[in-house]
């Protein structure tokens, strides 16, 4: 169940997040940041979260186990009480990545914590076991075990224990990034000019919109000018021409 | 949620409208519609998380976890337990010969004698136990290995029981009842208390065994075929389990209301346990009115019939004598698990505090103002 909540990252940031405008978008390039270095999906991150399933998978049996071994607890408790050990951990889980608590959220936590219980007193009635004994065999486990303290105890501590490195990771991740963090909530949507590295009139590249002006871009595709920076191949010289829109078009390439 | 809802939308807005044949009709825009769900304008509350808002809960949490652990572990401490192993593995142990000499074809019973002193007088109710150890009691294919319709007094599952039974569903021609491995392998050994008094007398412990089983399991998911009464009629054309010395409806012939299916030893034993170590509660030895303890200190003798081999498995069996509390039984680990956890989050909120105050040294000295 971890490493399905945990395989796919980009998912599970985009449905608890929040989608930003277009001008907003302009004025943080850094939202693109992760995209661009493949931060969500990198091997490190797929590693971290196959290491982090299997912690949590063994922390669910061996606390429970280490409470019940040598006791007269039977197997339906122990079921119960890991169950309710795993609900309450993806659900802390679901909360540390929420960003945006909207009525919704909040609604979709509860609602989940509450029907994990409505459920389990369901499929352990007495009426479902009349109807079907093979399948509803757990009747009256959940009956002990949600008023018993030691179960409450048992998942309370398995669930702090298996939250524990995500938590641990968040706060590193505010003491360090909190620096280049911009306050979010003030939105002052203004429109904002693109600033490009390459200034008009700059020799080596030119638009497309440029090029699709001038006598075509056969010269320049076969001498590799939009792609190469530094070494030009070919010994050509390309004036431009006499086109007004263009300016200062001076391709001079010397191969020595 | 909001993906979804937003991408029927658009499919709904592709289909262009039936009544649109001329082509002149309105064509249904693709734009979601104005509300504050759909465009993402929902009131919401945005946590504001920084070093102190995040750190103080390691440190709390640790806070409340430490006394808790304490308090269990205090609490486990006062609960009163005394154990005894009476398998007879080794040759002091007084149920060595039962161990060695037993055999399935035997009928002569098997009686040890074993001998413990209590040094502290147990107060309140007094829960027996038997113990098991390296009993998978909670192996797969053993624990299906039952029928809950049989059980719950139903007469068709009761002469054709489920093939989840096998190889346990039918013996001697007959269908078995109660089928299964579960209830083939009952734990039937007797244990009976003395306690020696300073003349050197024994006097019986009256050990009550009515109130062991869940209510649950002995009102509603255990029945007897047919009612209470004439058992031997209505089991009539089963047999007995293969392991067993008595069929089922001879497990307690003198009181009805514990004889067959909703025998409380047969109950308590077909609640499969959790682990390979285990205990099932035996009996409850109630408490006396006046105030003299319930089980004074002294000798005592625990008489064993010893009926269960569990040495060809490498098994043991226990008797264990215990209080409980609001926690249930004597449970260490749970205190000591509380204070380990509590422990480590308050050294890591310790440390990353430091970390914390390191960074932010060296930033606030690194900055260069322009």
């Amino acid at each position: 169940m971890a490493v399905n909540e945990n395989a796919d990252r980009p998912k599970a940031v985009r449905l608890r997040g929040k989608d930003v405008n277009a001008e907003s978008s302009l004025k943080w390039p850094e939202l693109y940041r992760s995209g661009q270095r493949q931060e969500l999906s990198s091997p490190l991150i797929l590693i971290s979260s196959l290491l982090y399933a299997v912690y949590s998978s063994l922390v669910f049996f061996f606390i429970p186990f280490g409470v019940f071994h040598n006791t007269a607890y039977d197997f339906q408790t122990m079921a119960v009480t890991v169950a309710m050990a795993a609900t309450f951990t993806a659900n802390v889980e679901i909360s540390l990545v929420t960003r945006y608590w909207t009525r919704l959220n909040v609604a979709a936590v509860c609602v989940s914590v509450v029907m994990f219980f409505i459920c389990s007193r369901i499929t352990h009635s007495t009426s479902l076991f009349k109807a079907s004994p093979g399948d509803y065999f757990f009747l009256g486990a959940s009956n002990r075990a949600f008023i018993d303290p030691l179960v409450w105890l048992t998942a309370l501590l398995t669930t702090w224990t298996a939250v524990l490195p995500s938590m641990t990771a968040l706060a590193i991740n505010v003491i360090f990034n909190m620096h280049d963090k911009h306050k979010v909530h003030s939105a002052s949507s203004q429109p904002v000019e693109l600033r490009s590295r390459l200034r008009r009139g700059a020799s080596l590249r030119r638009s497309s919109y440029a090029l699709s002006q001038g006598a075509g871009p056969g010269r320049l595709i076969s001498s590799g000018t939009c792609i190469r920076s530094t070494v030009p191949t070919v010994d050509e010289q390309v004036t431009a021409d006499n086109n007004p829109t263009d300016s200062q078009l001076q391709i001079n390439m010397k191969n020595k | 949620m909001m993906a979804s809802s937003y991408n029927a939308k658009e499919e709904d807005a592709n289909h262009p409208g039936a009544a649109n044949h001329a082509g002149a009709g309105v064509v249904k825009s693709k734009k979601p519609d104005n509300t504050a769900f759909k465009q993402q304008r929902l009131p919401a509350w945005q946590p504001i998380l920084t070093a102190g808002t995040v750190l103080p809960a390691f440190f709390v949490i640790g806070l409340i976890f430490i006394p808790i652990g304490i308090g269990l572990y205090v609490t486990s401490n006062n609960i009163k337990e005394f154990e005894i192993d009476y398998t007879g593995a080794n040759i002091d142990n007084p149920c060595y010969d039962c161990a060695k000499n037993f055999s399935w074809n035997s009928t002569a019973q098997c009686v040890c004698a074993v001998t413990f002193t209590l040094e502290q007088p147990f107060e309140s109710n007094v829960f027996m136990y038997y113990g098991l150890s390296n009993f998978y009691q909670n192996h797969r294919r053993y624990v299906k290995s039952r029928d809950d319709s049989q059980l719950n007094g139903d007469r068709s599952a009761l002469m054709r029981p489920s093939k989840e039974c096998e190889p346990y569903r039918t013996g001697e021609g007959s269908p078995i009842a109660p089928c299964g491995a579960i209830a083939n392998s009952l734990f039937n050994d007797t244990l009976q208390l003395y306690h020696i008094d300073s003349n050197g007398t024994l006097n019986e412990i009256p050990l009550v065994k009515k109130g062991i089983a869940w209510w649950t399991d002995k009102h509603v998911k255990f029945r007897n075929p047919g009612g209470n009464n004439n058992l031997t009629v209505a089991f009539q054309g089963t047999s007995k389990p293969v392991n067993w010395k008595k069929p089922v409806f001879e497990l307690d012939p003198e009181d009805p209301e514990n004889n067959g299916f909703i025998n409380e030893d047969f109950i308590v034993w077909m609640r499969t346990a959790a682990l390979p170590t285990f205990r099932k509660l035996y009996r409850i030895i109630q408490k006396k009115p006046s105030t003299t303890p319930t089980l004074p200190s002294g000798k005592y003798v625990l008489n064993v019939t010893y009926n269960y081999p569990v040495l060809s498995f490498d098994g043991r069996k226990r008797m264990i004598l215990s209080t409980i509390s609001w926690m249930g039984g004597k449970n260490p680990f749970l205190g000591i698990a509380y204070i380990t956890v509590g422990s480590i989050c308050f050294f890591l909120g310790v440390v990353l505090l430091i970390i914390h105050h390191k960074y932010d040294n060296r930033n606030n000295s690194a900055d260069i103002p322009n």
